[in-house]
């Protein structure tokens, strides 16, 4: 059986009535416009340490050591423990090998400094998510706890019709989406725990996501599926939308009181 | 993991009846029973369908595993002169060495030496048995330090991930102590010998100060005296010039006495004028009068001079400016020493902080530019070694305590892992591999349970008992083929799956140089 696209339109009205000082005038079912990215990526998955990968990826960035004799003797053990461990960390491309010694890469480093061992796999299929307004990645959150349409059209089983935002896909995902989103330090918060270094990305879809959208006595508030409550992510990208299109979107779509 | 190698001349089609035909044979343990010796069916199962699917898809680390037990397809002949005996032939061989030989003394002997040079080249040997294998004659046989494990063993009985762990830390706190001791005067914030190198740095300093106080007080000194000589020595400086005069009457003198000397000489020798001799030796001796007195007044004059100038330098040295001046300086110098005698000290104590491997740079020159010299060094390897320090603390403190975590990794980088067939299949192997793998009694494991070790090794040693039974009743598999086996299938190659082991099936089909053969 399939998940459901959204929460039905009474779930949403109990939530929002139980919400204390908040007076709801309208309930407007949208669809946020979204780009949807279908890549194929390089990701750098996190593992945890174990015990002498830990300490030897340590002794290399940390006490100018680098022979395995040498970092035999230091540690107290077998040189071929050490050599073993090393050929170990070499195969994840944590270190590399040559006439001086032994060398942490940059994803040596990099695990190093974030405590956690980074793995690289290659050609992995991956979808990313933008909103419609800015082209802004989607947390993470937001796109695993969501249904995401592949078009403008909704309908509930109890008649709850869900009409799109209008004329904000017009200008296209921006070029450098994708980069960007590489390029920030928090990546992992938009692509989950398999964070993409390098992609090949085909062209952007549209895909839809369906919002409650309340208008109150004050400001308004947007219900998703990622957030049990108003969702101000959510709020955002409805304004962004709002914004972008030009257009008073609350009068688009059903109207219902409370 | 190895990939597998697509092979365009030769269609899959012939691989993949034979790992369906493994399906097969899998299927058929559990329904006749588990072949004689083997483990029960129903526990291996998963384990055994897990190494076919590897084998399958190519995940093996020997990637010509799959063409060499489906066709018989060995590596390639390199070459090379075959070795002398067993043990170099069954280290030569690239894929799968059959050894044919009975049980006794001599296949034991071979089995362990074979294991010993494995491991003596640094490679991982997996020593699989269909019942977990003993692993202590292995260990008599290895140097001190290798590591074998039986994860099999319970407890913390020999071979056992928990003994060899415990061995492990024992071994590292024992072998680290001296490090640790060595390094432990770089711990700390701040270390005693960071401590050391600050007080040796700002001895350095001061005394670098104290020499340049010392300097300019002795050049204070000079001028002060320089100052005194002028302002007291106008009665020297006249009978200098007194001296000066009657050197340069004296000389004028001589000259006078040389020149008449030269003119006596050619009247002498001439005869038109040797009448003027006479008249000339007067003149020369009178000139030789004259040049003694003017040598005698140079002489009283500079005696004159020499005494105006020792009272000048007395005058001058009791001069109270000259004397504030001396004084100055010299307080200044002995401060100057004193400064580096205290670099000196501090130099000393951080020399004996040095770990003994640095002995190196502990030799140095107790002059300013030698021991600033061992500071800046200090100053490089203060950071490193404190950071040695630290990490071979937390290493220490890590090693003594009773942990599980090792016991994965133990497992990865182990010398020898001795264990029953299918146990090699189990999770915590996970995506292990090993150099070797040697499996005795191979004549009583099935093929699809020898897959489980098979698929985690480059090479392998089959070791063989030359006329064993078949596995189960030849006629009991043949009539589970008759009514199992399914359209497509090779009843042949399913009926020898169930009755062979792994063994005689490769054994069949290997070249010369891929068999041998003990006696008793």
């Amino acid at each position: 059986m399939s998940e459901p696209a959204h929460l039905p339109m009474r779930e949403v009205v109990r939530r929002v009535g139980a919400l204390p000082g908040v007076r709801p005038r309208h309930f407007t079912p949208l669809l946020l416009p979204m780009w949807a990215v279908d890549v194929v990526a390089t990701v750098r998955e996190a593992q945890s340490y174990e015990v002498f990968d830990r300490y030897l990826t340590r002794a290399l960035a940390e006490s100018g050591l680098s022979g395995v004799a040498e970092l035999a003797a230091f540690f107290g053990v077998e040189p071929p423990l050490v050599d073993r461990t090393a050929r170990f960390l070499e195969s994840l491309g944590h270190l590399r090998r040559s006439p001086s010694g032994l060398t942490l890469t940059e994803l040596g480093h990099r695990s190093m400094t974030d405590g956690r061992r980074y793995r690289l796999f290659p050609g992995r299929r991956l979808t990313l998510h933008f909103d419609g307004a800015v082209g802004d990645p989607v947390p993470y959150a937001h796109v695993v706890h969501a249904v995401w349409l592949p078009g403008p059209a909704l309908t509930l089983p109890d008649g709850t019709v869900f009409t799109p935002v209008p004329g904000t896909l017009g200008g296209g995902l921006p070029a450098d989406a994708v980069g960007r989103l590489l390029s920030r330090a928090d990546t992992a918060g938009f692509s989950g725990p398999a964070v993409p270094v390098e992609v090949a990305a085909s062209e952007p879809r549209p895909v839809w996501l369906p919002v409650y959208l309340v208008e109150c006595e004050d400001e308004p508030l947007v219900f998703g599926w990622a957030v049990d409550g108003p969702d101000p992510y959510l709020l955002q990208v409805y304004r962004g939308c709002a914004r972008e299109s030009g257009t008073d979107v609350t009068q688009c779509g059903d109207h219902h009181g409370p | 993991m190895a990939s597998t190698l697509v092979d365009l001349e030769h269609p899959p089609y012939r691989n993949e009846g034979f790992c369906a035909a493994l399906e097969l044979a899998v299927a058929a343990g559990r329904e006749l029973g588990p072949a004689p010796g083997g483990r029960d069916a129903g526990l291996g199962e998963r384990i055994q369908r897990e190494a076919i699917l590897r084998l399958r898809t190519g995940a093996t680390v020997n990637p010509g595993l799959l063409p060499l037990l489906a066709e018989g397809r060995f590596a390639e002949d390199r070459g090379d002169p075959p070795g002398p005996d067993e043990v170099s032939r069954a280290l030569a061989v690239p894929d799968v060495f059959c050894l044919s030989a009975p049980p006794g003394a001599a296949r034991t002997a071979t089995v362990l030496e074979i294991v010993r040079a494995a491991t003596a080249r640094g490679e991982r040997v997996l020593y699989a048995a269909p019942r977990p294998p003993a692993v202590e004659a292995v260990l008599s046989r290895l140097p001190p330090g290798a590591l074998v494990i039986r994860p099999g063993q319970p407890g913390a009985g020999p071979g056992s991930l928990a003994a060899a762990a415990a061995d492990v830390q024992q071994r590292i706190l024992a072998r680290s102590q001296a490090a640790a001791r060595s390094l432990e005067p770089w711990l700390g914030e701040p270390s005693p010998a960071l401590g050391w190198l600050r007080r040796l740095t700002t001895a350095l300093g001061e005394a670098a100060e104290a020499r340049e106080r010392a300097d300019r007080a002795e050049a204070h000194r000079v001028a002060a005296e320089a100052a005194a000589r002028e302002r007291l020595g106008a009665a020297a400086r006249e009978r200098e010039q007194a001296v000066r005069a009657a050197q340069a009457a004296a000389d004028q003198a001589a000259d006078q006495v040389g020149q008449l000397t030269v003119a006596v000489r050619r009247a002498e020798a001439s005869r038109l004028h040797r009448w003027r001799t006479a008249g000339l030796r007067r003149r020369l001796g009178e000139a030789v009068r004259s040049a003694a007195a003017a040598r005698s007044r140079f002489f009283q004059t500079h005696a004159l001079y020499e005494e105006s100038a020792r009272q000048l330098t007395q005058e001058v040295h009791r001069d109270s400016t000259v004397r504030a001046a001396a004084d100055r300086a010299a307080f200044a110098d002995v401060a100057a020493r004193r400064a580096l005698d205290a670099a000196e000290r501090a130099a000393h104590h951080l020399t004996r902080l040095l770990p003994a491997a640095l002995a190196g740079i502990a030799s140095w020159s107790a002059d300013p530019e030698g021991l600033a010299a061992l500071a800046v060094r200090c100053q490089e390897l203060e950071p490193v070694l404190r950071g040695r320090a630290g990490l071979l603390r937390e290493w220490r403190q890590r090693a003594a305590r009773p942990t599980r975590q090792l016991h994965a990794e133990l497992l990865r980088y182990a010398d020898v892992v001795a264990t029953a067939c299918l146990d090699a299949g189990r999770p915590e192997y996970g995506d292990l591999a090993f150099d070797l793998l040697i499996l005795e009694d191979a004549t009583r494991v099935p093929v699809p349970e020898a897959l489980a070790p098979l698929v985690r090794a480059r090479r392998a040693v089959l070791i063989g008992e030359p006329g064993r039974p078949p596995l189960r009743d030849p006629e009991v598999a043949r009539a589970w083929v008759a009514a199992r086996c399914p359209a497509g299938a090779d009843p042949g190659e399913l009926t020898a799956l169930l009755t062979a082991g792994v063994f005689e099936l490769v054994a069949a089909r290997a070249p010369a140089r891929n068999l041998a053969e003990t006696g008793w």
